[in-house]
């Protein structure tokens, strides 16, 4: 058992702020993967992704005592840096990628979704694309509180502090942002169920 | 507690577990009576259980590059070296851009240094010869032993070591690599750190024809640690190859993470490459000189 593993994200910004080098690693390699993708999903970019996290630990090395205690744990403190980052980076990208809402936005999206992304590339199966697929088509605000909540486990404390909104805000977001997946999922459904039916028939002609 | 409740905390009754504010016995109770609700809850499950298979499937993170750059950043905000700004860190994406910058100036001048010996230099070593040695440097010892390797040193542009001088160990075109080491600040990241210091200079050396190597005698060499130019894992370890001095555009110490003094930036800085065997640049340090 490794006694270094069990501290707490709070004491090891403790030792940052102190200049432990060991402290920064640690919570670096606890924190990098759950940003990553996080900047991944939202920004569908590797190289944003990348650049999100460093900015994001940059942060600590530049300002360590910015972080301030009563406002939110420091995974909230760590993911609200990386949210302004990609709100930033989708800004700027923001003639190159249009963000539209509703059906538009959905097909919009769905085409930056490029089936040779790493992301693709692990999700084999076909129910965990159509997932994939139908979380990078949601709207901004939708994705950001699916992927804080749903796939990066954080409670909707943690994500609301990240999003700077209440708890409640959160928790109808959740609630609308998974209303469109499912029909998302459904739509998707009927129409791979289609082409299975297409299929059989040019096969049987 | 009615439908339209329920509606808003369906994803945490799905995972079973509800945040603070919200009585489970009264969303049960609801649901025991509404078929509509209970419905929902089903496929709130299914969703759950699908958005749970692809936060599983992906274990994505950041490159080991990225690890590097940043503990380097932490090393040096720790230390800072005096009059050195906590370092530039160039994002990623403008990292790979500029590595390809650098890797073909640092091409590009090596192609020059190895040309240049064959190509009608001899004026050129010609004029260096008839320099003074910077042998006269008063830091450095001069047993008659080591005169000849000092001079040949001052040929190469280069001061030799007090400890190399004593030994009388410098040889024209054939010295190791540490002994030309000089002042190091300390704060910058080892790149470089497995490479072995028996690596041999070949004596490929150059300088600008107009520098005038009896100036710099007066001038204290500082020079940065190593970094390494390959970017594929173990290809650091490197037994023998050249150390070569080039002059180089000083906007390649940004892409290095090292800060740049923007007044001098249309004046080139010399830096030292280390070519492998194999005639690849494997690492280069960047050469300054204080008066």
């Amino acid at each position: 058992m490794d006694f270094q593993e069990q501290r707490s994200d709070e004491d090891l910004m403790r030792e940052i702020e102190a200049g432990s080098e060991q402290a920064f690693v640690q919570l670096y390699r606890r924190r990098q993967p759950g940003i990553y993708q996080f900047a991944l999903r939202m920004s569908a970019s590797t190289l944003i992704a990348e650049d999100i996290v460093q900015e994001v630990f940059m942060t600590l090395v530049r300002e360590p005592l910015r972080y301030d205690r009563e406002r939110g744990p420091v995974v909230a403190y760590l993911y609200g840096i990386a949210r302004n980052q990609i709100l930033r980076s989708l800004n700027r990208n923001r003639n190159k990628v249009s963000v539209v809402e509703g059906d538009a936005a959905q097909s919009c999206s769905e085409s930056l979704v490029s089936t040779d992304d790493p992301l693709g590339d692990l999700t084999r199966s076909e129910t965990i694309d159509a997932v994939r697929r139908a979380v990078m088509a949601l709207p901004q605000h939708y994705r950001e509180v699916v992927v804080l909540c749903d796939l990066n486990s954080l409670s909707y404390a943690e994500a609301a502090t990240v999003l700077e909104c209440a708890i409640g805000t959160v928790r109808s977001r959740l609630h609308r942002a998974h209303a469109q997946l499912s029909q998302k999922l459904r739509g998707a459904g009927k129409t791979a169920s289609l082409s299975e039916k297409l299929a059989t028939v040019r096969c049987s002609v | 507690m009615n439908c339209r409740e329920i509606d808003f905390i369906l994803p945490e009754l799905a995972r079973g577990s509800a945040s603070q504010g919200i009585d489970p016995s009264a969303a049960l109770q609801h649901l025991e009576k509404c078929g509509r609700c209970r419905s929902l809850l089903e496929q709130e499950r299914s969703l759950v259980e699908k958005l749970n298979f692809l936060a599983a499937a992906t274990t994505l993170a950041a490159s080991v590059e990225v690890e590097e750059r940043l503990r380097a950043a932490f090393r040096r905000s720790a230390t800072p070296a005096p009059g050195v700004t906590p370092a530039l860190i160039r994002t990623a994406s403008v990292w790979r851009l500029r590595a390809w910058a650098v890797g073909g100036s640092v091409a590009a001048a090596l192609l020059l240094v190895l040309l240049l010996p064959k190509f009608g230099s001899g004026a050129f070593l010609g004029h260096r010869k008839n320099l003074p040695p910077r042998g006269n440097d008063s830091r450095v010892d001069q047993p008659a032993s080591g005169k000849d390797a000092t001079q040949a040193a001052g040929r190469l542009g280069l001061q030799p070591s007090r400890d190399a001088t004593r030994r009388g160990a410098i040889l024209e075109g054939h010295r190791t690599a540490a002994s030309f080491r000089r002042i190091s600040h300390g704060h910058g990241p080892r790149r470089a750190s497995a490479m072995s210091d028996q690596v041999t200079q070949a004596g490929a050396v150059a300088l600008g024809p107009g520098e005038d190597s009896a100036a710099q005698a007066q001038e204290q060499e500082i020079t940065s640690d190593f970094f390494s130019l390959n970017y594929d894992a173990g290809s650091n370890a490197v037994d023998a190859g050249q150390l070569i001095r080039v002059k180089m555009p000083r906007s390649s110490l940004l892409s290095f993470g090292l800060p740049m003094n923007v007044e001098r930036a249309s004046e080139p800085i010399q830096a030292d490459v280390l070519v492998g065997q194999d005639g690849r640049a494997r690492a280069i340090r960047f050469v300054n000189f204080r008066r």
